[in-house]
C-alpha cells in the first residue's frame, strides 16, 4: 500500500525551494556584478574560472548565512518550529517491555573517562526512573592489550559499583573491520533483535536520563521515525583552543541548529552519536555499501553517519534533528593539531560521499548534505584558488593598464565602488550569523550564562579574531587533505585525543612550521610589491599563516584556557551552572577504574584475581593452542617484555593460555625470570633459604 | 569440599614469615622461598584467615609427604597443590574458586546473592560472569542493499519526475504502525 506523504513534507518542499532561491539568486546576481566588472579586462577562460569559483564559494557561505537567519527568526518566535508531524508533538509513554540499548563504541580510549561517562549517564537514568528500559553496551575495538585489560576491569568495576550486572555489557571484537560503523553493525547482528531502539554514543558522550527518556517517548509516539538526533553541546575542555570552540558552538550553534531543523524536518541528519535509532530498520536498511575501488575514495566508507541517515530516509523512515532537547554533551578535540587530525579523516569520508550522490532513492535533502559536507573541505582549496585567481586577475589588469595598481579593484583606484560591495556583502554573510547570535542572546536575556553582556561581547570579538587567524591555517591544511585524498593517500583509523594534551613548541614547529614559513615568505614577497595600505587587506591571510606555530602552541595550553575562564572569557552555560551529569563525571573519573600498577599484561598473568576475571571472560581457542604454547614458552624464558602487542593479544584471548601462563609463572624457580614478572626480589636480593632437599 | 580447619595446628605466625613455634618436623624441609611464594599468592586472594590457613596447611602437608625432589620441581609441586586445594573451595575448579573470591570480595552482598542464584541454577561463576558480560546472542543478518549510482539513471529519474510528478508530494510505502 502506498500513501500520501506526511504533512511535514509539504512544508519542507516549500521551505527548501525558498532556501534554493536564497542560495542561488544572490550568488547569481553577485556573479553577474563581478562579470560586469571583469568582462572587459580578463581573458574568457580566466574570467569563467574566477566567476565559477566565486559563485560556488558565495553559494556555500550564503547557505550558512540563510540557515542562521532563519534559525534566528525561529528562535525569536520562542515556540520553536511547530510543523505538523514533528516528533516532539507526539510523545507517548513507553510500553512496559520496551528495551533500549545504549551503545558506546570505543577504540583505544582513556578507559577511566569512558567509564565515568557511562556511569554519569547510567546514574542520570536511574534518577529519571527510566533505567528499566535501558541496557548499556561497551563495544570495544581496542587493539592495545593494556587498554583492553583496563576496559575489562572498568566493566567489572562499573557493574559492581552500580549493581549493573546484566544491565551493563562489554564486548571486544576480535576483528575490527569497518571501524565504528562495523562495531555498531556487529551489535545489530548479535543483539539487535532484542532491542527496539538503540542509542549510539561516542566515547566522550554523556546524555541525561531525562533526555533519553524523552527521546524514547518520541520514538514510541512516532513509529515512522527511524532516527532522532540531538544537538550535543561541547563541554569540559580546558585548553584555550577547545574553549574557543565550545564558546563558538554554544553561542552560534543554536541559530544554525534551528535553521537546519527548519529546512530538514523529517529528512534530517545523523552525526553518528548522541542519537536514538530504531534498531530493526537500521539493521535492515542501513548497512553501509562498500564503494568500488580502493581507498581513499573507494572501499569502506570512512564517515558513516550521513550515509546511514540517507539510507534510513531512502527506506521511507524519517530522520529528525531535535535541537531543543538539552542534556546531550560531547567533547571537542583539545588542540588545533588534534582538530586537524580529525578533519583529515572527515575530509576523506566526506569526499567519499560524493560518490553516492547519484544513488537511487536518496532524498534530495541528503544529497544536499553530502554536497555540503564535501564543500566543508573543498571550500578550502577553492578559497585558495580564488585568492590566486584574484591576484592573477589584478596582475593581468595592471599589465593591460586598466588598473592604476594591482589593488585598485579593491576600491582605491578607478572609483568604481562595486567590488567593495562584494567584499561588504561577503563579510556580512560571514560575520552576520555571529552578530545575530549575540543579538538573540541579548534579546532573550541569556548573557548571564556567558558571564554577562560585556564579557560576552569581548569573548565574541576575541573568538572572531582567533577564527579569522585560524581560517588560513585551516585552509591550507584542508586543501592539503583534499589533495592527499585525491592523490590516493588514505588515513588509518586512529584513537581520538580526548584529554587536554598540550602541543609543545617542537611539535608545533614540526607540524605548522611550513605554514609559518609560507606566511612570512609570502608577506616578504607581497609587501614590497603592493605597499602598506594594500598589504593590510592581505594581513588576515598571511598573518594567520605566519602565526600558525604560536597559535597552535599557545592555544593548546590548558593554563591559558583556565586563565580565560577565571576572567569570565569564553564561558558557557555548563560552566556557570554545572549539570548533575557533568558533576557526576567530574567525580567519577578518579574512581571509575581500579588502579593497575605497572604493566597490565603482567598483572593479568600474575594477579590471581585479575587473572581469574580475565580468563573467565575468554573462551578456549583451541586453534591457537599450538601458536600460544610457543608464545608462553617464549614469555617464560625471555620475560613479558619480549612479547609484541600482537603476541600478547593472542595469549590474552585464549583462556587456557592465560591459565597456563599464570601457573607457570607462579611455579618459576629462577629469581631472574620471576623478577621479570614483578615477583621476587631479583637476583641481587636472592635470599634462598637452603633446604634439606 | 572446604572445611574450616582452623584448629589444625598451623602456626598463624607463618603469615609474617616468622615461626613463633617450632614447626612440625616435615615442614622444616620446605624451602623458605616456597613458603614466601605461597604466602604472596594467598595474600592476593580475598580469603578469610581460616581459608588461608587451611590452604597453607594443605600445601605444607602435601609437600612434607612428597618424595625428595629438586628445587624447581618443588616450586611446581607446591603451586600445583595450592591450586588443587584452592579448587576444593569451588567444586574442584580452581579458576571458579579464584573468580568467586574476586567477585564475592569486591561486591559484597549484591553479587553474593546474584552468584548464589546462579549457583542454584547450576551455573559456575565464570559462566554467570560471561552471561553478564554478553547476553545471549540472537543472531540476524545485516547486509547492505544494492544501490545504483549511475548518473544517467539519476538524470533519467529527475526528468521523469519533472515530466510526470510535478506538483505532487513524495509518495512512499506506509511503514508498519505509522501515524500520518
Amino acid at each position: 500500500m502506498r500513501t500520501a506523504g506526511p504533512l511535514w513534507q509539504r512544508f519542507s518542499q516549500s521551505r527548501r525551494r525558498w532556501l534554493t532561491a536564497l542560495i542561488v539568486l544572490p550568488a547569481a546576481i553577485l556573479g553577474l556584478v563581478l562579470h560586469h566588472f571583469l568582462v572587459n579586462d580578463l581573458p574568457v577562460s580566466l574570467e569563467v574560472l574566477t566567476l565559477t569559483v566565486f559563485v560556488l564559494l558565495f553559494a556555500w557561505i550564503s547557505a550558512g548565512f540563510w540557515t542562521a537567519v532563519v534559525g534566528f527568526l525561529v528562535l525569536l518566535r520562542a515556540r520553536g518550529d511547530t510543523v505538523p508531524g514533528a516528533p516532539e508533538a507526539r510523545r507517548q509513554a513507553p510500553r512496559a517491555g520496551v528495551r533500549v540499548a545504549v551503545l558506546m563504541p570505543i577504540y583505544n580510549e582513556d578507559v577511566a573517562r569512558v567509564a565515568a561517562g557511562l556511569r554519569a549517564t547510567y546514574r542520570s537514568l536511574e534518577r529519571a526512573g527510566a533505567l528499566q528500559h535501558f541496557e548499556f553496551f561497551l563495544l570495544s575495538d581496542t587493539r592495545d592489550p593494556a587498554i583492553w585489560l583496563r576496559e575489562e576491569l572498568a566493566w567489572s568495576n562499573l557493574c559492581q559499583q552500580l549493581d549493573g550486572f546484566g544491565r551493563i555489557h562489554y564486548r571486544r571484537r576480535p576483528v575490527n573491520n569497518k571501524a565504528k560503523s562495523g562495531n555498531v553493525a556487529d551489535f545489530c547482528r548479535r543483539w539487535g533483535k532484542g532491542f527496539e531502539y538503540m542509542v549510539v554514543l561516542d566515547a566522550d558522550s554523556i546524555m541525561s536520563g531525562e533526555t533519553l527518556y524523552r527521546m524514547l517517548e518520541m520514538m514510541e509516539g512516532n513509529p515512522q521515525v527511524g532516527i532522532l538526533q540531538t544537538n550535543p553541546v561541547a563541554v569540559n575542555r580546558e585548553t584555550l583552543y577547545a574553549r574557543l570552540q565550545q564558546f563558538a558552538q554554544q553561542l552560534y550553534g543554536p541559530l544554525f541548529s534551528a535553521g537546519l531543523r527548519f529546512w530538514q524536518l523529517g529528512d534530517g541528519h545523523y552525526i553518528g552519536h548522541n542519537a536514538m535509532l530504531r534498531t530493526a530498520p537500521f539493521t535492515e536498511f542501513c548497512a553501509l555499501p562498500v564503494l568500488p575501488g580502493k581507498a581513499p575514495l573507494g572501499g569502506a566508507l570512512l564517515s558513516h553517519d550521513f550515509v546511514e541517515a540517507a539510507l534510513m530516509a531512502r527506506a521511507g523512515w524519517e530522520v529528525w534533528f531535535v535541537p531543543d532537547l538539552g542534556g546531550s554533551y560531547e567533547e571537542v578535540p583539545p588542540t588545533l593539531l588534534d582538530d586537524l587530525k580529525r578533519d583529515r579523516r572527515w575530509a576523506q569520508g566526506n569526499l567519499q560521499h560524493l560518490r553516492l550522490l547519484a544513488g537511487d532513492g536518496l532524498q534530495s535533502a541528503h544529497r544536499f548534505l553530502f554536497i555540503n559536507g564535501a564543500m566543508s573541505f573543498l571550500a578550502a582549496p577553492l578559497w585558495g584558488l580564488f585568492l590566486g585567481l584574484g591576484a592573477l586577475a589584478s596582475w593581468q589588469m595592471w599589465r593591460q593598464g586598466s588598473l592604476a595598481d594591482p589593488l585598485a579593484w579593491a576600491g582605491q583606484g578607478d572609483g568604481d565602488p562595486l567590488p567593495l560591495w562584494l567584499i561588504g556583502i561577503t563579510v556580512l554573510f560571514l560575520l552576520g550569523p555571529k552578530l545575530l547570535a549575540v543579538l538573540w542572546i541579548g534579546l532573550r536575556g541569556g548573557a548571564r550564562q556567558f558571564g554577562g553582556l560585556p564579557r560576552l561581547f569581548l569573548s565574541t570579538i576575541l573568538e572572531s579574531v582567533f577564527s579569522i587567524l585560524l581560517a588560513p591555517v585551516r585552509m591550507v591544511f584542508h586543501s592539503l587533505f583534499v589533495i592527499q585524498t585525491l592523490r590516493g593517500r588514505s588515513v588509518q583509523w586512529g584513537a581520538q585525543v580526548r584529554e587536554d594534551a598540550e602541543t609543545t613548541w617542537s611539535v608545533a614547529w614540526q607540524n605548522f612550521g611550513w605554514c609559518s614559513a609560507a606566511g612570512v615568505g609570502s608577506a616578504a614577497v607581497i609587501y614590497p610589491f603592493v605597499g602598506g595600505w594594500h598589504f593590510l587587506w592581505l594581513l588576515p591571510v598571511v598573518g594567520g599563516l605566519a602565526l600558525a606555530v604560536p597559535l597552535a602552541a599557545l592555544t593548546s595550553r590548558p593554563s591559558w584556557g583556565r586563565w580565560a575562564r577565571a576572567h569570565g572569557l569564553f564561558l558557557i552555560s555548563e560552566e556557570v551552572r554545572r549539570p548533575q551529569e557533568l558533576l557526576d563525571l567530574d567525580a567519577g573519573v578518579a574512581d571509575a577504574l581500579p588502579s593497575i600498577r605497572g604493566d597490565a599484561f603482567v598483572e593479568a598473568v600474575v594477579d590471581p584475581s585479575f587473572n581469574a576475571l580475565h580468563s573467565a571472560l575468554q573462551r578456549d581457542r583451541s586453534g591457537l593452542w599450538g601458536r600460544c604454547a610457543g608464545l608462553v614458552h617464549k614469555a617464560l624464558a625471555e620475560g613479558p617484555e619480549c612479547l609484541s602487542r600482537r603476541e600478547r593479544n593472542l595469549i590474552l584471548s585464549d583462556r587456557q593460555s592465560m591459565l597456563t601462563l599464570h601457573r607457570a609463572v607462579w611455579s618459576l624457580e629462577d629469581p631472574r625470570q620471576l623478577a621479570a614478572w614483578g615477583l621476587g626480589r631479583g637476583p641481587a636480593d636472592d635470599t634462598w633459604v637452603p633446604s634439606e632437599h | 569440599m572446604y572445611t574450616d580447619h582452623w584448629q589444625l595446628g598451623v602456626n598463624p605466625g607463618l603469615a609474617t614469615g616468622e615461626l613463633a613455634e617450632p614447626v612440625p618436623a616435615e615442614s622444616s624441609l620446605v624451602p623458605w622461598r616456597i613458603l614466601e611464594r605461597l604466602d604472596l599468592y594467598l595474600q592476593r586472594l580475598a580469603l578469610t584467615e581460616a581459608q588461608r590457613l587451611w590452604l597453607r596447611t594443605q600445601v605444607l602437608d602435601q609437600l612434607a609427604r612428597a618424595p625428595v625432589m629438586d628445587e624447581a620441581s618443588a616450586f611446581s609441586f607446591a603451586f600445583a597443590k595450592l591450586q588443587q586445594s584452592l579448587g576444593t573451595l569451588s567444586d574442584g575448579d580452581e579458576l571458579e574458586a579464584r573468580l568467586g573470591l574476586a567477585l564475592g570480595s569486591a561486591l559484597g552482598s549484591a553479587l553474593g546473592s546474584a552468584l548464589g542464584s546462579a549457583d542454584a541454577l547450576g551455573k559456575t561463576p565464570s559462566r554467570w560472569l560471561r552471561e553478564q558480560m554478553q547476553p545471549q546472542v540472537q543472531r540476524q543478518s545485516m547486509a547492505s542493499l544494492p544501490m545504483r549510482r549511475s548518473w544517467w539513471a539519476l538524470f533519467g529519474r529527475l526528468w521523469q519526475r519533472l515530466r510526470v510528478g510535478q506538483g505532487k508530494t513524495r509518495v512512499r510505502p506506509a511503514l508498519s504502525g505509522e501515524i500520518r
